[in-house]
């Protein structure tokens, strides 16, 4: 009960103490790059893809929606991320503290933000794709009708070779 | 003026586009076995459904199309120029029963650029796609590199006479060997080579940068058929700028240089003639305008202070360039860093580049350094005429897969291709502006996707007008087949719709 009290007041915490740092989104980081350039930002979104590890660090990539961004972070910090955006789930919905590079001296000029904090504000959940059946119907008539048709047609070559 | 169509025109051209449909049908076999593997059992409908949809319009066609008459010049032109658009609405949809497009314009609007391997979509979110969809994403992409109708050539045509005029109608005239047929396999082999090649580069980078190695390989599968093409599709949405990597960007320039090369030079190293690299017109050409187009973007970046370093400046300004020039197409940078930080210099330098383009008879789009060595070659001469007595003879040479003089015929092609080009680039800038748009963006956005190039400014999106959708897919067409299958058919239209 006190698990499922504190997850629910988790994101109303995340605002309340984001005052200290902009809460921003991919699209005024990008607008605004300049003026969020080096500064502590809040960037909220969904874990996409998968993350990737290089030594004691990783990389994540976090989409608001509009644009995914690169998070550079320790080890540690990734792994609170469990279940990444991809076709068959929704990934964890993850705010993230930390300072914004419009181009990164450390990552070859990258637009990144190098985390100081992640926090998971709501897990993520699998999708499923159940299959629809009017395009299943829609797909038996069309390749039955294609392969009378193409049956049709090798008759027709025949025809023509011999004559 | 073209003499009015009569029934057996139309029959000849309903046939060998009834064969290019067939093998796009056919085609979508690979992603269909893809989304059975991965268990995408609602993917898999998806493709069973444009598959059979594909294949009764191809079989309907070629049905309606036996003809005994030979086909000319022109068939093979109109053929080439409908068999595009006739795929490309049957390839979209696939793309619409998956739920990630808008309107059945923007799936149209996706496939063509696949074909066309310029790269710019109108896709909703990406990052969520299934490995079917993005299979065939790819693959459209791969095979719109070498050609639907060198696919359709090497499998399904087998008449000599109108194979050969179908190929040119798809803007391509080198003959690797005398046997169009044989050409056709040439080019599939140098792909499939390279396609295992680049994969495996593409794999192996991938573990090392920590993607797990399954998806680094299906990573390395996708981001190799939209190098090699100069596609520039990729699997998530920050395009190459995911991997947040050196050694995997590295890795897709050389791929997507070497894929900006005409097939010939490909054909001539692999034959031994390696020097022809060096003196062939086109890899000069290439070399000097990306080397001053480097020079001036760089110092426009430079100027503006937009880079931190050299480092910087090679992954952002160097790849954002290169990647255009070979029209390539993906990006390190948003789309909106171009208009926000870029500024005037730097993006004019994108723009020459990008409507420059890569090689002829390569997967590469754009004027082609073939034209730009031949008018330069042409101004040379005419200045040295100018400069010296009227009775002087001058014999203009250059290298192309031999020793050749620069003759007059030659260089009126060239400059009417070049001027076609401009016209229709000039035509998007123009409808981008009407569109509201300011004329650097608009600029921008045209020179992409007349050079069939795939980069963005961040025009292209779902919200845009249907009218802009409607001319990028017509420059993108236009474009890719170099304008005389695009001028055929619209001809074959006026003469069909005169009275007598």
């Amino acid at each position: 009960m006190r698990r499922r009290v504190f997850s629910a007041l988790l994101p109303l915490l995340c605002i309340l103490t984001g005052v200290a740092s902009a809460q921003v989104s991919s699209v005024e980081l990008i607008e605004k790059a300049a003026e969020f350039d080096g500064r502590e930002v809040e960037f909220r979104g969904e874990a996409i893809g998968e993350p990737m590890r290089r030594g004691d660090h990783a990389w994540i990539n976090v989409n608001d929606g509009a644009n995914a961004v690169g998070i550079w972070a320790d080890g540690g910090a990734a792994a609170a991320v469990r279940l990444y955006g991809s076709y068959r789930a929704r990934g964890d919905a993850v705010l993230v503290r930390g300072v914004f590079h419009r181009s990164c001296p450390e990552h070859g000029g990258d637009f990144d933000i190098h985390a100081s904090g992640i926090t998971v504000i709501a897990p993520g959940t699998a999708v499923d794709h159940p299959v629809r059946i009017p395009p299943l119907i829609a797909a038996v008539l069309l390749l039955a009708a294609a392969l009378a048709l193409h049956l049709l047609w090798r008759r027709r070559e025949a025809f023509r070779g011999r004559s | 003026m073209v003499s009015k169509p009569r029934a057996d025109d139309f029959r000849l051209i309903a046939y060998y586009t009834g064969k290019v449909t067939v093998g796009v049908g056919i085609l979508m076999l690979a992603p269909f076995a893809t989304a059975l593997l991965c268990g995408e059992w609602s993917v898999a409908v998806d493709f069973a459904v444009g598959l059979g949809a594909a294949l009764v319009l191809g079989y309907g066609l070629c049905l309606l199309g036996v003809c005994r008459r030979e086909p000319t010049w022109l068939h093979g032109m109109v053929t080439a120029g409908f068999s595009w658009l006739v795929v490309m609405a049957v390839a979209a949809l696939p793309y619409r029963l998956s739920g990630h497009y808008l309107s059945y314009l923007d799936c149209m609007f996706d496939v063509m650029s696949g074909f066309t391997t310029t790269g710019l979509v109108l896709i909703q979110d990406l990052d969520h796609v299934s490995i079917g969809l993005n299979m065939w994403r790819h693959l459209l992409t791969f095979v719109g590199g070498q050609g639907i109708i060198v696919l359709a050539l090497t499998f399904l045509v087998k008449d000599a006479a109108g194979g050969y005029k179908l190929y040119v109608g798809e803007g391509k005239d080198e003959r690797l060997f005398p046997s169009v047929f044989h050409t056709a396999k040439a080019i599939w082999k140098i792909s499939l080579v390279y396609l295992a090649v680049g994969t495996a580069a593409l794999w192996i980078s991938g573990i090392a940068i920590g993607l797990a190695p399954g998806s680094a390989f299906l990573h390395g599968l996708w981001v190799y058929m939209a190098a090699w093409s100069t596609g520039g599709f990729a699997p998530m949405s920050q395009n190459i700028l995911y991997y947040h990597s050196t050694l995997y960007e590295a890795v897709t320039i050389v791929f997507f240089v070497i894929g900006s090369f005409n097939f010939a030079l490909h054909h001539a190293v692999w034959t031994g003639n390696r020097k022809e690299v060096y003196r062939n017109i086109e890899t000069v050409s290439f070399a000097t305008t990306l080397t001053v187009l480097t020079v001036v973007t760089c110092y426009g970046l430079m100027k503006l202070g937009v880079y931190p370093g050299a480092v910087a400046l090679f992954r952002k300004g160097f790849y954002q360039l290169v990647s255009g020039h070979t029209t390539t197409g993906f990006m390190t940078i948003y789309a909106r860093q171009f208009a926000r930080e870029w500024g005037d210099t730097a993006l004019l330098a994108m723009i020459v580049a990008m409507l420059f383009g890569g090689s002829a008879c390569s997967t590469a789009g754009g004027f082609k350094g073939l034209r730009i060595g031949i008018l330069a070659k042409a101004m040379v001469q005419e200045t040295r005429k100018m400069l010296k007595p009227a009775s002087a003879v001058f014999v203009q040479r250059f290298h192309y897969h031999g020793e050749r003089t620069l003759g007059e015929q030659q260089v009126r092609s060239a400059a009417l291709i070049v001027i076609l080009y401009v016209a229709i680039f000039a035509l998007a800038t123009l409808v981008g502006c009407l569109c509201g748009y300011p004329v650097l963006d608009a600029a921008f956005e045209s020179a992409s996707v007349t050079g069939n190039v795939g980069l963005s400014i961040g025009v292209t999106v779902a919200s845009m007008p249907a009218a802009l959708k409607l001319t990028y897919i017509f420059n993108m067409w236009a474009g890719r087949l170099e304008f005389m299958a695009v001028l055929a058919t619209a001809g074959f239209l006026v003469a069909a719709l005169r009275r007598r």
